[in-house]
């Protein structure tokens, strides 16, 4: 009874999400009383039916395939981080996408995918073995590092981190000894002044401006400003459908995909904010609660990576336009335009679901 | 599985959103809502047309006249100002730097046009039109002019944009594009003249493109003023005051209408509302700012016997016969207080006539500082005198008690005996010492001294008598003394007989640490007087060189038919 339940929670957050996408993302295209971008709104809805599509397909499929699948999809998703650092397009600066017939490709969201298949195998076996720290810790770290060093480079500072992060939180999960996550975490934090270089020069100049937006203020600066006075400006109840002045204005960029979120903030205020904050809670404890009634470990970590995913997801994004964490660009969950991300999400909720069906 | 690390992630970041989300959008959401609408509501300020300024016969004094100005919007022509700054100044041939430090200095927001160059000419402006297009905004905007920026720089002063004393204007209703008036008529009257700035509300978008109108509010003309000053007669005083650091002050004796108040050196009012060469004039050493009619105080000398005259008189030391001898010096207690002649036997108006100040000395003892201090200040010394210009002082009248307190000597006679002949403490602004000479010309009474005529089309009604209650018996005597200053050909100023005017006065040479200062105070025509005269030079030299000033100025007032001679050459006994 509890399964058929939680799930119907599920479904109707997702189906509410999707309202919410499309009701911002259609304010978000106006601009000065008219609807500009027609185009991108149809678009979203198109992969909105994708979208559920994709869930029922792969709800479908039984979730052990992946079990013997996670290396071979691994392998796939590093070639094609080559691929598409060799071949692919080239948008703003970064090289992120393949292009098939006009729609655009993201390997590094594929990559999630697979990190996740592949670190909850690792992590769900539990057979002792002689060299604990080596297989269960070094050697996942090895395969995060490879795919989140490639995307890192495309380059994607926000998927590079939640892949990273993943590996934290699945294996802090884990019943490997924590002092060797804890420990390398502490290394990382002492390594990273030398990842300082690697940056690109927008991302050093990100980072600058997070510590201080008024460094920059025409530049990287500007968009965090702007963010902060569309969400504070809302206020309580919001400016109303339509009427954000940031957003109709056009005050802000990007707002009809990392920043969707200032859009829904300003025109429905704390109180929309609010429920959308809800909404992803809810799909969490969804998750959460089926984790603590799955006897399958690799299905647990498979739960534990789609939740973290999906946490991060939220959290980053969010944080990102309030201005505490630092501009990384990455969309937020379910709601921000773009095919490639609402696609596999689909691939996860469709993976629980299966899961979910079996327990 | 531990989900513990899962579990606590999620509640430390979802109370971290919220909290964040209550921060900025309850606590913070007035500033946040705040900044939003400085971000797309835009006010364009319309100037207003400020007030003119005209004189008793309606020419022009100051007035407004169109000019144009360029501005920018810095967000338009972000990464690229340094390019478009070159340009703009080869263009116009002007410094670089200049436009780079007006853009910074008028600089409020990225997104609000900043003026870059003011003051162009209309052909100028359509030219950077045409070759700069839409980068540059043209705005047309009132410039202050003074048809004659030196004559009357003291009476008028000049505007200056609000903003450069905004934080203490914006609470009497100044925008910071808004003209304000520094000194002069501009500033006392600027209630009258600013009038009310218009401006449209309008919404614009990121690019500053205007995207909505909210409302518009239409500009208010100032009030026009005229002034009681008559400018021919302003600029002959101007003429006669060339060369010398002084003051010519001509007043309606029964009004206080100012006809003229001329002070020299001066400055140019149009080149003070551009904002050029201040720093020239705040280091002038001659003080050109000053405004020496009614900001500096000096030792009146001579000029003081009359009132002292009036004192003996009023408080019965001296009748009209009183008679003391001047064999050109005076002992008291060893010390000898010189005269500057021997005059021998002196009643009060041969006293006052030849300025004998043995006279004054003697009536000085017998009077003493007490009486002395009470009929200065009766006389309105050390009072300011109301007159309509900001920033009036007042003179100074010293009392025994003064002296004591706050120079921490007692009062010596001598002291005494300086102050009846105008020298030592005794300190008077030149529109006091005029006021004080005017209480004979018009039968006892103090006037306000005015320069206001007209507001709009309305008179001004700005009388005011204060009588001294002087008994018209001393009052007789004294105007008597200062007719036989002029008509006796021994009298101190009788060249001035020559111009027939029928003029009474009394002249003063102040002995002060540099150059002495001249003086001539007086009025005419002496049967009913209806000018009052003040003329002072600062380290002049001595009386003689303002009584050469006087007749300059008189004398061409007279040969242009500016003042009426007729109605007194009856009366004249010349």
């Amino acid at each position: 009874m509890l399964k058929i339940t939680t799930n119907k929670i599920l479904i109707a957050c997702l189906v509410l999400l999707n309202i919410i996408s499309l009701t911002s993302l259609y304010s978000s295209l106006h601009q000065g009383g008219e609807f500009k971008y027609k185009n991108i709104f149809y678009r979203q809805i198109f992969w909105i039916l994708i979208f559920w599509i994709t869930i029922c397909i792969f709800s479908f499929i039984n979730y052990r395939f992946y079990f013997d699948a996670g290396f071979l999809l691994y392998g796939l998703s590093v070639i094609l981080l080559i691929a598409v650092k060799l071949f692919g397009k080239e948008i703003m600066g970064a090289q992120r996408w393949f292009s098939f017939f006009g729609i655009n490709f993201q390997p590094s969201e594929f990559s999630k995918l697979a990190i996740v298949l592949v670190l909850a195998r690792i992590f769900s076996d539990e057979t002792d073995s002689s060299y604990p720290f080596l297989s269960k810790v070094l050697f996942p770290l090895l395969i995060v590092l490879i795919s989140s060093f490639l995307v890192f480079k495309q380059p994607d500072l926000g998927t590079a981190a939640i892949l990273f992060l993943l590996f934290f939180t699945m294996g802090l999960s884990s019943k490997i000894k924590k002092k060797y996550f804890v420990g390398l975490l502490i290394a990382g934090i002492i390594l990273s002044p030398l990842a300082w270089h690697f940056l690109k020069d927008y991302q050093k100049k990100r980072i600058a401006v997070f510590i201080n937006p008024n460094v920059d203020p025409l530049g990287t600066g500007y968009t965090i400003i702007q963010s902060k006075i569309a969400i504070g400006s809302g206020g309580f109840a919001g400016k109303g459908f339509l009427s954000g002045t940031q957003n109709q204005f056009n005050f802000l960029p990007e707002r009809h995909t990392d920043f969707i979120f200032t859009v829904i903030a300003e025109e429905f205020g704390f109180l929309g904010g609010l429920l959308l904050i809800f909404i992803y809670f809810l799909i969490l404890r969804v998750i959460y609660k089926k984790i603590e009634h799955i006897k399958d470990n690799f299905a647990q970590f498979l739960c534990v990576g789609i939740y973290s995913i999906f946490f991060l997801h939220v959290f980053i994004n969010i944080g990102m336009t309030m201005g505490f964490v630092p501009v990384v660009g990455l969309p937020l969950l379910l709601l921000s335009y773009g095919g490639t991300h609402l696609i596999i999400t689909a691939i996860f909720i469709g993976i629980f679901l299966n899961i979910s069906r079996q327990w | 599985m531990d989900t513990r690390v899962i579990r606590r992630m999620t509640w430390v970041g979802f109370i971290l959103l919220i909290g964040g989300l209550f921060y900025y959008q309850i606590i913070r959401g007035d500033y946040y809502l705040k900044r939003s609408k400085a971000n797309y509501i835009r006010v364009i300020p319309q100037a207003t047309i400020r007030g003119s300024i005209l004189d008793r016969s309606g020419n022009l004094l100051a007035f407004d006249k169109p000019t144009f100005s360029i501005a920018v919007i810095p967000y338009q022509i972000r990464n690229k100002e340094k390019r478009l700054f070159y340009e703009l100044a080869s263009f116009l041939r002007v410094q670089e730097k200049d436009i780079i430090g007006n853009y910074k200095h008028n600089l409020k927001s990225l997104f609000s046009p900043t003026s870059i160059m003011d003051n162009v000419t209309k052909e100028e402006a359509l030219r950077i039109k045409e070759r700069f297009g839409d980068v540059v905004m043209i705005k047309e905007t009132p410039l202050r002019f003074y048809p004659s920026g030196y004559e009357f720089s003291h009476v008028l002063g000049y505007v200056k944009k609000a903003q450069v004393l905004y934080d203490k204007l914006k609470n009497y209703g100044y925008t910071p594009s808004q003209r304000v008036g520094f000194l002069g008529i501009e500033q006392y009257y600027d209630s009258y003249l600013r009038g009310e700035e218009g401006g449209k509300l309008v919404e614009v978008d990121s690019q500053e493109r205007i995207v909505g109108f909210l409302g518009e509010q239409l500009p208010q003309k100032g009030k026009d003023i005229a002034l009681t000053i008559d400018s021919r007669m302003q600029k002959i005083a101007y003429e006669a005051l060339s060369g010398y650091k002084g003051v010519v002050i001509l007043m309606d004796s029964n009004n206080g209408d100012i006809f003229v108040l001329c002070v020299r050196p001066s400055y140019d009012l149009n080149r003070m509302t551009k904002g050029q060469g201040v720093r020239d004039l705040l280091s002038d050493e001659r003080k050109p700012l000053i405004n020496r009619a009614i900001q500096s105080a000096y030792p009146l000398g001579s000029v003081f016997k009359p009132i002292m005259a009036t004192a003996g008189l009023e408080e019965k030391f001296i009748t009209r016969n009183t008679i003391f001898n001047c064999p050109g010096y005076f002992m008291l207690a060893g010390t000898k207080f010189s005269c500057w002649d021997v005059h021998g036997s002196q009643n009060v108006t041969d006293a006052l006539a030849h300025s004998c100040n043995v006279f004054f000395y003697n009536l000085g003892l017998r009077l003493g500082i007490e009486r002395i201090s009470h009929w200065a200040k009766k006389f309105s010394l050390a009072k300011k005198t109301g007159i309509d210009l900001p920033y009036e002082i007042r003179g100074f009248v010293p009392t025994s008690k003064w002296k004591r307190r706050y120079k921490r000597r007692i009062w010596f006679t001598g002291d005494t005996i300086n102050t009846s002949i105008g020298q030592g403490y005794l300190k008077a602004t030149p529109i006091e010492a005029l006021v004080a000479i005017t209480v004979f010309a018009n039968g006892g009474y103090i006037v306000t001294p005015h320069l206001i005529k007209k507001v709009g089309s309305k008179e001004t009604l700005l009388v005011r008598k204060n009588y001294l209650n002087i008994s018209p018996y001393s009052l007789r005597i004294v105007k008597e003394g200062l007719r036989d200053v002029i008509s006796k050909s021994t009298g101190t100023a009788h060249m001035l007989s020559s111009l027939h005017l029928g003029i009474a006065g009394k002249t003063g040479t102040a002995q002060n640490p540099g150059k002495s200062h001249g003086w001539f105070v007086g009025f005419f025509p002496y049967h009913n007087p209806k000018y009052s005269i003040c003329v002072f030079l600062e380290n002049g030299g001595s009386s003689h060189e303002a009584l050469g000033v006087v007749y300059k100025f008189l004398s061409r007032l007279k040969s242009e038919g500016l003042i009426k001679t007729d109605i007194y050459v009856k009366n004249n006994n010349q």
